[in-house]
């Protein structure tokens, strides 16, 4: 006889969501719904009508996690829509800009993740905030490697936390050579810490999966070997930076993309059958209650191929250099294994940049209208923005964020698991999601078929 | 500034999607306009204050956080408080939550007692709902007339 489980809200994220579990006698998950119960932002909406240079500042106010992320992929949507072509050194600035922003989030998704976890050898949790060695050390370096990126973010990008010195047609300003020199030297000082921290990250994170349980509502709980697996595809646009519909040859295809409502996806009404007070945070919600996966999402549900997709760091590592670690664990690695690469991209871009050259397009269209996309790989995955612009003002914009790609991937990833366990399931997709929801579109039969503009 | 770390920062917490939620970041732009002491970092932190910021700061190296954000605290649109770190309700150090959820206080709990927090508010006019469709994408002129005041009492406070 299965139970039902709901833990309200989920913890250690950014926004709000939740998990739905349909459990057997032993507390497995049978069927799992991870769902955003963020009220809808309407950015979409809020997009049409504004300039384009107005919807990638508003884009990137929809999260305070990935601001860059969104601000890169909305102003190269406006730019695909509208056919500009920016100068190579403004695209190398946005490179750095990119590895910067991942240097930052991963070593922040180490913070959220680590409470999970146990300091090898022994049966102690961690706890990021301990003033305790070892674990005072490594906070230490978690916060100079976010540091870091934060600043070099800042010195590309106009401001630490939303970057306002991109814009369409590329960058308002080129750096300095100076300003050049700072970068080398924080990205070497960057690299001994990013090989240590990956070092101690996977090591943690592989002490956890050898592991036989994890200490959760004050008993054992058994770790499957197979947590967070699941049979799902990847996607992914680029190792490091991503597509748009003005490349040669881009790598990412709308006509593969369907979105379908939350209706067609998640869990119908069901009541919570199951209660456990001793759970972090406040305890699980009441048994007696109801559950309504269904109307409560607040995203559609994307689809590629008709499937369901990862997106992130191991769809990155996997479509590109043929990584094959499955579940949560395969899932935390691949993102520790981004770190080095990120750091020497943004080496390497450093070097490339010609601080003498122009980084704005001669000549900006201001659009007739036709649909372009962007793709940005964020730290956690593809972000995928489209707009239609004509003569300077946008006429719509959508925004396929990382998380609304992961929701129903990890939702599968958490059959077979303990339900105790889902939210490790969950954080390993380092979930960012308040940009996840987002306004829905439907057609004359009120079905969600946001696709159908693409023509 | 020479270390990574700043030794004082400024962070303007808000959303400017959303009305008067956005006094933070608009402070931020006007201390722009400001010559500010090379060891002073000015950043408008957005709504991700808490994870972009306040849990990267190192206590060892900066001495002083001044927040800047909107709040109700039973004033006049306009208004201003300044609020001592010791007046919040204690921050819940074994409850690490998300941005929305955990607010500002478990992050401030961690720090207080280890630097000196000061805390701006400005009493707001007109913030939408979050989970309705409005928005508003400037201040409140009441809001708006708040700045030139708050951004003097900065300027004070890092002795610029």
């Amino acid at each position: 006889m299965s139970k039902v489980v709901e833990i309200s809200p989920t913890t250690r994220h950014e926004g709000h969501s939740k998990l739905v579990l349909k459990v057997n006698d032993e507390g497995i998950i049978e069927r799992g719904d991870w769902l955003s119960i963020t009220p809808v932002r309407g950015v979409e909406k809020l997009a049409i009508g504004k300039t384009y240079e107005q919807v990638p500042k508003i884009a990137s106010r929809v999260c305070g996690i990935c601001p860059i992320a969104h601000t890169l992929a909305a102003t190269e949507a406006m730019e695909a829509s509208m056919g500009v072509e920016i100068p190579d050194d403004a695209y190398l600035l946005r490179i750095i800009l990119q590895c910067a922003n991942r240097l930052h989030s991963h070593a922040l998704h180490d913070i959220l993740a680590l409470p999970d976890m146990y300091l090898p050898g022994t049966d102690s949790k961690i706890n990021p905030f301990s003033p305790e060695e070892p674990v005072r050390s490594v906070a230490k370096r978690i916060q100079t490697l976010r540091m870091i990126g934060q600043t070099i973010g800042e010195i590309v990008g106009g401001e630490a936390v939303h970057p306002s010195n991109t814009r369409v047609g590329g960058m308002y300003k080129n750096i300095t050579p100076r300003a050049r020199t700072k970068i080398y030297d924080l990205a070497k000082q960057a690299l001994p810490l990013a090989r240590a921290q990956m070092e101690f990250m996977i090591a943690v994170f592989e002490n956890y999966g050898k592991r036989d349980w994890a200490e959760m509502c004050g008993r054992e709980v058994t770790i499957p070997k197979t947590l967070g697996f699941h049979d799902q595809g990847y996607m992914a646009t680029d190792p490091c930076y991503g597509s748009s519909s003005l490349d040669e040859h881009p790598t990412w295809d709308p006509a593969r993309w369907l979105e379908v409502r939350p209706w067609d996806w998640y869990m119908g009404e069901e009541e919570i059958t199951l209660e456990d007070p001793a759970y972090p945070v406040g305890g699980t919600t009441k048994a007696g209650g109801k559950a309504w996966p269904q109307m409560q999402a607040c995203t559609g549900v994307p689809l590629y191929d008709g499937q369901p997709v990862e997106v992130g760091p191991r769809a990155r590592l996997a479509t590109y250099r043929n990584y094959d670690r499955k579940g949560a664990i395969g899932l935390n690695i691949a993102r520790e294994m981004e770190y080095m690469d990120s750091v020497y991209k943004m080496i390497e871009a450093a070097d490339a940049i010609n601080t003498s050259g122009s980084v704005v397009a001669d000549v900006i269209p201001q659009g007739d209208g036709s649909i372009g996309w962007a793709a940005n790989e964020a730290p956690r995955g593809t972000d995928v923005h489209l707009a239609k612009v004509r003569n300077g003002k946008v006429e719509w914009f959508s925004m396929l964020v990382p998380t609304t790609w992961n929701f129903p991937t990890c939702s599968r990833a958490l059959t077979g698991a303990p339900w105790e366990l889902a939210e490790v399931i969950v954080r390993a997709y380092d979930p960012c999601v308040s940009c996840a929801t987002h306004m829905i579109v439907l057609d004359e039969d009120n079905r969600l078929v946001a696709q159908k503009l693409l023509e | 500034m020479d270390g990574l770390f700043p030794e004082v920062i400024i962070a303007g917490v808000g959303n400017e999607l959303f009305g008067d939620d956005g006094f933070g970041p608009a402070v931020i732009r006007a201390l722009s306009e400001h010559e500010l002491p090379d060891n002073v970092k000015a950043m408008d932190v957005g709504l991700g204050g808490p994870h972009l910021v306040f849990s990267m700061i190192d206590p060892e190296e900066t001495k002083k956080l001044i927040i800047v954000d909107c709040m109700d605290f039973g004033g006049k649109p306009g208004n201003l408080t300044k609020i001592p770190v010791d007046l919040l309700p204690e921050g819940r150090e074994e409850r690490y939550m998300d941005a929305h959820s955990g607010n500002l206080l478990d992050p401030i709990g961690r720090l207080k007692g280890k630097m000196d927090i000061i805390i701006l508010g400005c009493q707001p006019a007109y913030i939408p709902a979050p989970d309705s469709e409005e928005f508003a994408l400037e201040l409140t002129p009441e809001v708006q007339g708040a700045i030139p005041k708050t951004v003097s009492i900065i300027l004070k406070e890092v002795g610029s």
